[in-house]
């Protein structure tokens, strides 16, 4: 009897709290519709709601990608007030990146972070890089103690050498098992990549990475209008939001279309070597056959496709 | 010593053939022209009205480089440029090499890094990792007359330290109980200096 009545109560109230929030969600888009302004901090509802709904990348149909490439733009052109492009160019058929790095030309210059910085909308301030140019002693390896914020007025300094360590792209990756959600997976061409719109930023994956490649956003990405990259990739260098994950991905933006990965190309000692592993003519290739070549922590078993070489 | 650097070349230059004849599928390449980048252009506009003279000495009143310290002073400008004609290149075999593939004339000695280079293990490749394949030549970034090599310079600046943490090993590692707690910490120096790019 008196549950009857509880239940009644409820119901009544749970009614009203649906007609109440009802209502709100219909007269702000009402009044989006209707003034065609976007409210709540610049997004529309639309996309606000678009956002919150949207699909893991790989479950989502080609309407809904095409659908997040633009609210991505949107979302782009609010924040730095530029018109970017966001794609989702697919992987090659017949292709498996590797990198090769000569540390015997690496002299330490730090160029390959600042393109990176630069091509993969990086925050200014310095809060995040992907790759972190490490300082050794010459012929030790012990990565604990190398020095990444090193600053002497000339480099390469005697008895010192440099590493330059970003992620290597395994294929055996612990970060994508320790992901409770899903957020990273390893595409067709062998890179690692994340969905940062599905990334819960629970830094699981960080911990996982034996290399500490991996980066938490923890702010606000802050990039002068005019320097912002337009030519962005859904799972590389578009804008990230705060609280997500986020790391080297061979300049996706790039190298899918033929390109050289930023920090090759600004590389002025040439050490920096990328390509296809399943091409036998590729540069890559042949360093890999006739060269000394190492990897890092090999003996985790992750199989970096990130090897380092010397002359 | 002249005599014995010559015939270093020279037998240098037979196991350059045989390197060839090892890699015959080497990757094709191609090698921006580099001749419009210089100064003096062409050779032959004043070294026409020069005699040619092939004794070792210091240049003095000319406008290029008035030495040569590559290979120790064994070389001289005529170990790689042609006396009669200027514009040219010379091998030790007396072959005219043109001056965009000065490449062929370091090969002459550097055998193993032209090895490398050709298939990439060495050298620049620009733009690119897919398609027509463009690499640098080797004057690019090494200066044959003063002997090669890249030169030391200022780093660029080290990655920044997140708000309320210290940089290690340039403070006192004392971190602020508090985020939101102003860091109270002693320098020991070298921490701020200023960049300047």
């Amino acid at each position: 009897m008196s549950n009857t009545k509880i239940d009644g109560y409820r119901r009544k109230f749970l009614k009203g709290l649906g007609v109440l929030s009802a209502t709100a969600a219909a007269t702000t888009a009402v009044k989006a519709a209707a003034t065609a302004e976007p409210s709540w901090g610049g997004a529309t509802l639309k996309d606000m709601a678009g956002d919150f709904f949207q699909d893991h990348y790989q479950r989502m149909s080609k309407q809904e990608i095409a659908e997040a490439l633009a609210r991505c733009e949107r979302k782009a052109k609010r924040k730095f007030d530029r018109d970017i492009t966001c794609s989702n160019t697919p992987a090659q058929e017949g292709v498996v990146f590797g990198y090769a790095l000569n540390i015997s030309k690496c002299k330490g210059y730090r160029d390959c972070v600042k393109a990176c910085v630069e091509e993969n909308n990086l925050d200014r301030g310095g809060q995040m890089e992907y790759i972190r140019v490490l300082e050794l002693d010459k012929g030790d390896r012990n990565l604990h103690t190398a020095d990444h914020y090193y600053d002497p007025a000339l480099v390469p300094q005697d008895g010192k050498e440099y590493l330059p360590v970003q992620c290597m792209q395994c294929d055996n990756p612990p970060c994508v098992k320790a992901c409770p959600v899903e957020a990273t997976w390893t595409e067709p061409d062998g890179i690692v990549v994340v969905d940062y719109n599905w990334c819960i930023g629970c830094r699981y994956c960080m911990t996982a990475c034996p290399y500490s490649a991996r980066h938490f956003n923890w702010g606000e990405t802050e990039i002068p209008s005019e320097e912002v990259n337009p030519d962005t990739h859904y799972l590389g260098n578009r804008p990230r939001m705060k609280g997500v994950v986020e790391k080297c991905h061979f300049c996706i933006q790039r190298t899918r279309k033929g390109l050289q990965p930023a920090c090759m190309e600004a590389c002025p000692t040439g050490a920096r070597v990328f390509g296809n592993l399943l091409d036998p003519d590729s540069e890559i290739r042949y360093i890999l056959e006739n060269k000394t070549v190492f990897r890092l922590k090999e003996e985790l078993g992750t199989e970096p496709k990130f090897w380092y070489y010397t002359d | 010593m002249y005599r014995f650097g010559k015939l270093l070349l020279a037998a240098l230059l037979l196991s350059v053939t045989s390197a060839h004849a090892q890699n015959p599928d080497s990757p094709e390449f191609e090698v921006p022209s580099r001749v419009n980048q210089f100064e003096y252009q062409p050779c032959m506009a004043c070294h026409e009205y020069t005699e040619p003279n092939p004794n070792w000495r210091f240049l003095e009143m000319a406008p290029h480089y008035a030495e040569v310290r590559h290979g120790n002073a064994v070389m001289w400008c005529t170990s790689c440029h042609s006396l009669e004609s200027r514009d040219k290149f010379i091998t030790p075999a007396g072959k005219l090499v043109d001056m965009d593939k000065g490449y062929i004339v370091c090969a002459q000695c550097h055998n193993d890094v032209y090895n490398d280079w050709m298939h990439g293990a060495h050298g620049k490749r620009i733009e690119n990792w897919q398609g027509k394949r463009t690499i640098h030549s080797c004057m690019e970034c090494h200066n044959p007359h003063h002997g090669p090599g890249i030169r030391p310079r200022r780093p660029l600046p080290p990655p920044g330290v997140r708000k309320g943490l210290t940089r290690p090993g340039t403070h006192e590692m004392q971190r602020c109980k508090y985020s939101w707690e102003e860091c109270v910490y002693e320098e020991t120096g070298e921490a701020n200096v200023k960049h300047q790019d």
